[in-house]
């Protein structure tokens, strides 16, 4: 199942990924501020509900929201001794209710609160051994491929690693980027050509960017065109196909109530724009919810990359 | 002096094994613990404070400045606990507020006001409200900072910020806000008396706050 997911990239197809579940199981319910995996251990017909209902608005991935479930944001919430329990149980739950032709998406998110070495005091091997102490579990519940990233590429880099030594699913890796006044950056520094070049030496399939592109001023539109700009300086860096996910603009708090600015339907107005700058799997992230997936899936309308390419771009 | 100019410079590089040579050369050399402290440590990492609110310079920099700053502060440490801790501009009681777990803004504009010679008092992440009320006073606190990431946690600034009104501290404890959803706006609605928008900026609003210059 998993050697399908690249090969019907190559075959131009456009692939959707759903990864604010946190968002959707919010509105349902689950606070911000408690461990999102002890949550969905809690509450799996709810996370199984999610999954289902994101792959009914036109999702490709299910993705399994570990991100809480490393061993480094899990001892935060003094949970340390949860890993296995996190990371199995997301993924089993996931592929119990993914469809076939649909994949279960392993996230792994970087460390902190402390960082890799010399930045922080972590050792390389601490590193290692905490990934691989998660992705196991990950692998025992069944998953497809992984989705590995957040905000530092080094530590990317050695999950990666850890997932190359102990399988040989596909890997999506991807960058939160923000927008500052030299362009994109990672919060490390990174700009999206190098980042991008890096992941694409290590192996990476699936290379992108993900949340971020902050700024306290704009309208929801203005987040979904810096996407297109990311996606054109990804695709300067690297040959592999691209994915972009940015979030539904920086959250307001009105009225006690917390708010997203862009709308489903700015989001379907600049989708074409991704994948003519080389996206292949497209998203959102926080903020994003199922009417933005419905919207953008929509205006994709089952056409190939190649289709909306030459549709979008007159020919000169 | 050259030798302050070369420790502030080895702070901006993050070159801590130099900075714990430099400092040491400069107390042999019989110049001042303060002196040291304040033209060579902290001016390193004021410039480094501008260079990253001006997006010049990014977090590695910053995290391996601070190791400069903290490996040159070790070595002065013995003689400014004997001056009894030292001239500080003043004590910042500083913390995530309750029910969010996020340190890293935290943590930067502790990095930077520690570089700036104030006390820090860091108190964590997921800090109870009244915690934050305590710890002001039994620190003699000039500042209470605090952050939040989440839009469902910004609301207990304000419980903080009325806890310390209610200990009757509104003119003696000053509060600044901060996080990537925290605007002015909502500053000012819950009555915070500064806000900053990066870690740099906390340390001149504080100083703005104090009267410092």
């Amino acid at each position: 199942m998993a050697k399908g997911f690249l090969e019907r990239l190559k075959d131009e197809e456009i692939l959707f990924h759903y990864a604010p579940l946190h968002s959707l199981l919010a509105d349902w319910g689950k606070d911000l501020e408690s461990n999102l995996s002890d949550w969905i251990v809690k509450n799996p017909d709810k996370y199984q509900d999610a999954l289902v209902q994101s792959y009914k608005a036109g999702c490709t991935l299910g993705c399994t929201q570990t991100q809480a479930a490393s061993p480094w944001r899990a001892a935060t919430f003094g949970m340390r001794d949860r890993i296995h329990e996190f990371n199995y149980r997301s993924a089993k739950l996931a592929r119990e209710v993914t469809p076939p032709d649909h994949y279960v998406l392993a996230m792994v998110s970087t460390t902190n609160p402390d960082f890799l070495e010399p930045l922080g005091n972590m050792t390389y091997r601490e590193v290692y051994d905490g990934y691989k102490e998660q992705i196991s579990a990950l692998l025992e519940g069944g998953i497809d491929l992984f989705m590995i990233g957040g905000n530092h590429l080094d530590e990317a880099l050695v999950a990666i690693q850890v997932a190359r030594d102990l399988c040989s699913l596909p890997i999506i890796s991807q960058n939160i980027f923000y927008t500052t006044k030299k362009g994109f950056r990672t919060m490390m520094g990174a700009d999206p050509v190098a980042a991008s070049s890096k992941l694409e030496d290590a192996g990476v399939d699936v290379i992108g960017g993900s949340c971020g592109l902050m700024s306290k001023a704009g309208d929801g539109s203005d987040y979904y065109r810096a996407a297109t700009a990311l996606v054109t300086e990804m695709r300067k860096g690297c040959s592999k196909p691209l994915v972009i996910q940015p979030n539904a603009g920086l959250a307001q708090l009105i009225d006690e109530k917390t708010v997203y600015p862009a709308t489903p339907e700015q989001m379907a107005e600049e989708v074409e724009n991704w994948v003519c700058a080389g996206a292949r799997l497209v998203g959102g992230c926080c903020g994003t919810n199922l009417n933005h997936y419905q919207a953008i899936t929509q205006k994709i309308g089952g056409r190939k990359a190649s289709q909306v390419i030459s549709d979008t771009r007159p020919r000169s | 002096m050259e030798l302050l100019k070369a420790i502030a410079e080895n702070v901006r590089n993050g070159n801590a094994g130099k900075v714990t040579e430099l400092v040491k050369k400069a107390l042999d050399e019989k110049i001042h613990w303060s002196v040291v402290l304040e033209k060579g440590l902290s001016a390193g990492m004021e410039v480094v404070g501008h260079l990253f609110k001006d997006e010049e310079i990014f977090l590695p920099e910053v995290l391996m400045a601070a190791k400069a700053m903290d490996a040159g502060q070790k070595v002065l440490e013995p003689l400014m606990l004997g001056a009894g801790g030292g001239r500080k501009l003043g004590t910042v009681v500083l913390g995530t507020v309750k029910g969010d777990m996020h340190n890293l803004g935290k943590n930067l504009v502790n990095i930077m006001l520690r570089g700036a010679g104030f006390e820090v008092v860091d108190l964590g992440v997921d800090v109870a409200s009244d915690i934050f009320v305590e710890r002001a006073i039994s620190e003699k606190a000039q500042v209470v900072g605090m952050s939040a990431l989440l839009t469902t946690t910004m609301p207990h600034m304000r419980t903080v910020i009325e806890g310390l009104h209610k200990a009757g501290l509104k003119d003696r404890v000053k509060t600044i806000v901060g996080g990537a959803c925290v605007t002015q706006q909502f500053a000012d609605k819950i009555g915070a008396d500064a806000y900053a928008d990066n870690a740099g900026g906390a340390v001149t609003r504080i100083k703005e706050l104090l009267g410092l210059k």
